[in-house]
């Protein structure tokens, strides 16, 4: 366990160093700034002559913490994927491994440690950033997201499920194509998720099940949904899920137990495969 | 930990392995012990200098059959393949503890893969070996073991003593000692004032300084130092083999990989060559180099003057300079008359012994006659 926190603080250390946590929450304090100045002058906002009825200002504002939330988890997305890419790739190609892996450390300390600095950082950045977020919105327009908890928990957890991939692309790719290929696979699994919910929107169950699958081939755009229905409340789904369905901003629907359950699989998965595949690592 | 493979005997011997080295009566088997023979470890032909090179009568520890307890190292047809590129094949070693050993060959002979499959850092196709008495990357032998790696870096984010400090925390060296130990090996490594520097900021040399240092943590019993001197300057050099002088002073078993043959002729009580993933050689130092040469030095190409020394026996020439190896010294008024008759300018006549350099090379253009 010691030698998992050893690891798990010099991933830490590393992305403070090297400016990625200073560039991270700089990005945030931007984005947060920025959406706090939007909120609060959306109340003195009229449309066609009138100011927005308090209906109105909640979908509005609703919607816009989507798009907002989207900007952040997007930012950390790339960020995590480019930490995590190198984090193993670059190492043994640095030779910096060579002398780690001399000592007595067993190759799943390591990981684990990495992981769990990775982890930490992840989450750690999406609970301060989403909720000081959450927390902008409500001060501004005082609108309350029914279940802040579960909005930023399932952003961390999408944004822990891409570091995982991008841990385990980088023991098998260089670490530029690993971060490439984890960056790539994120969007094409939103890309994917729109897709299917368009296919809802028309009934279309093959184009529907392109989001099934997709969710359950990466979970990132799965628990993204999530978010989006925390985010919401009850009352503004029933009034607008007509017009709602389809849009990636919107969600109708809570994630399942099952789903979750699926995710948790998935992420475990994901980080046995890295640790089969970085013991094979052969310097 | 990755152990080795083991042979297709010993897996028909079954599978008892072999008896742990602390278990061993000093220099032999443990009465009994089932899965090692004479036949398994037998070294094929060619494959050890014993047989080929005539050396083998004052290698240490050759022809004995299995690993003793005073073995450091003991490797028995290790085999390891990249792809279709075969980088060791079958190579048997022992070295014993306390010994320094030279770890010699060509580009890509195999040295570094095998100091990589000694650390654990690769695995073996096949064979056997035991380091410290444990299999290939056993913690226990890991602990025990100093590995400066060819190709290195340490994290350029940190400091040194940053850099040192983690690696006495994976050591693990106690935390009563550590910063008294990270002090040690600064003052070792000649990093004493360059503690608080990041690694980035560090030259070549400086940073190969700070990998000895690194290797020295923990006071190791084996030291695997692959060319630790290929960054360093002079006194950097000077100070790597007075470090060597130290280790064997306290009883170190050092490894030492390294292209720097004066260096190892210095340093090494022993060297094994490796060429093509074979050892090709392994012999004590001294009697390599016990053969007397006289090297005759001219003013102009040496070489048309080879065919007048003909009658005088074996005579090479490089650039300037004639080598008649094992001529008597009675004979050298002779070689010198007869080179001033042919038209030859001589410079000076030198007797001395035969280099490292000029054995290896030996060596190695006699390996490649025997490619097919």
């Amino acid at each position: 366990m010691t030698n998992i926190l050893v690891f798990a603080r010099l991933t830490l250390l590393e992305a403070s160093r090297r400016k990625v946590l200073w560039a991270l929450l700089g990005l945030a304090v931007l984005i947060i700034g920025l959406s706090f100045w939007g909120f609060a002058r959306l109340p003195a906002v009229h449309a066609f002559g009138t100011s927005l009825s308090a209906a109105n200002s909640h979908l509005v504002t609703a919607q816009l913490l989507g798009f907002v939330l989207f900007a952040l988890s997007f930012v950390g997305a790339l960020a995590m994927s480019f930490v995590a890419a190198p984090t193993i790739a670059g190492e043994l190609e640095s030779g910096v491994a060579l002398s780690l892996l001399a000592r007595p450390v067993r190759r799943s300390e390591v990981l684990l440690g990495k992981w769990l600095g990775l982890v930490s950082l992840a989450v750690g950045y999406v609970a301060i950033v989403g909720g000081a977020e959450i927390a902008a919105a409500e001060t501004g327009t005082g609108y309350q997201v029914p279940d802040p908890v579960a909005a930023v928990a399932l952003l961390a957890a999408q944004a822990v499920v891409l570091l995982s991939l991008a841990l385990l692309l980088s023991t098998l790719f260089s670490p530029m194509a690993a971060g490439v290929v984890a960056v790539g696979l994120f969007g094409t699994a939103w890309v994917a998720g729109l897709v299917g919910d368009i296919g809802q929107s028309l009934r279309d169950s093959s184009v529907a099940a392109v989001g099934t699958v997709d969710h359950l081939l990466l979970p990132t755009d799965g628990l993204w949904n999530g978010v989006m229905n925390a985010l919401d409340q009850t009352g503004l789904m029933n009034s607008f899920s007509d017009r709602l369905i389809g849009n990636p901003f919107f969600q109708t629907s809570g994630l399942t137990a099952a789903y979750l359950v699926w995710s948790a699989a998935w992420l475990v998965a994901v980080v046995a495969c890295t640790y089969l595949r970085f013991c094979r690592v052969e310097l | 930990m990755w152990p080795a493979r083991l042979p297709e005997a010993a897996s028909a011997a079954g599978p008892a392995g072999i008896p742990a080295p602390a278990a061993l009566p000093p220099g032999g088997l443990a009465p009994g012990a089932p899965a090692l023979s004479e036949g398994r470890c037998a070294h094929g032909k060619g494959t050890l200098s014993g047989e080929t090179f005539g050396l083998g009568a004052s290698t240490p520890g050759l022809g004995r059959p299995g690993p003793a307890s005073r073995d450091a190292v003991w490797c028995s047809r290790l085999s390891k393949s990249y792809g279709h590129r075969a980088a060791l094949r079958s190579v048997s070693l022992r070295i014993s503890s306390g010994e320094v050993v030279g770890l010699l060959g060509p580009n890509g002979a195999g040295k570094s893969t095998l100091v990589k499959l000694l650390v654990g850092l690769a695995r073996p196709d096949s064979g056997e070996a035991l380091v410290l008495g444990a299999p290939l990357g056993h913690p226990q032998s890991r602990r025990d073991i100093g590995y400066l790696p060819e190709l290195f870096r340490y994290q350029p984010w940190l400091s040194v003593a940053e850099v040192i400090g983690l690696h006495a925390r994976l050591c693990p060296v106690p935390v009563a000692d550590r910063r008294r130990e990270v002090d040690r090996v600064l003052d070792r490594a000649g990093l004493a004032d360059r503690g608080q520097d990041r690694v980035a900021s560090l030259s070549k040399g400086l940073q190969q300084r700070l990998g000895l240092a690194v290797a020295l943590l923990g006071k190791p019993r084996l030291l695997l130092l692959d060319e630790p001197t290929s960054a360093l300057d002079p006194t950097g050099r000077a100070d790597v083999r007075s470090l060597i002088d130290q280790c064997r002073a306290e009883g170190i078993t050092v490894l030492l990989n390294s292209h720097m043959l004066s260096e190892v002729e210095r340093s090494c009580d022993r060297v094994i060559v490796l060429d093509r993933g074979r050892v090709l050689a392994d012999g004590p130092l001294g009697a390599w180099l016990d053969h007397d040469v006289l090297r005759v030095r001219l003013d102009g190409e040496a070489g048309r003057f080879v065919p007048c020394l003909a009658h005088f026996g074996e005579v090479s020439a490089h650039a300037r300079e004639l080598t008649m190896p094992s001529l008597a010294l009675s004979l050298v008024p002779d070689v010198v008359g007869a080179l001033v008759a042919a038209g030859a300018r001589v410079v000076s006549v030198e007797p001395g012994q035969v280099s490292l350099e000029e054995k290896l090379l030996e060596l190695l253009s006699g390996h490649d006659e025997d490619r097919p």
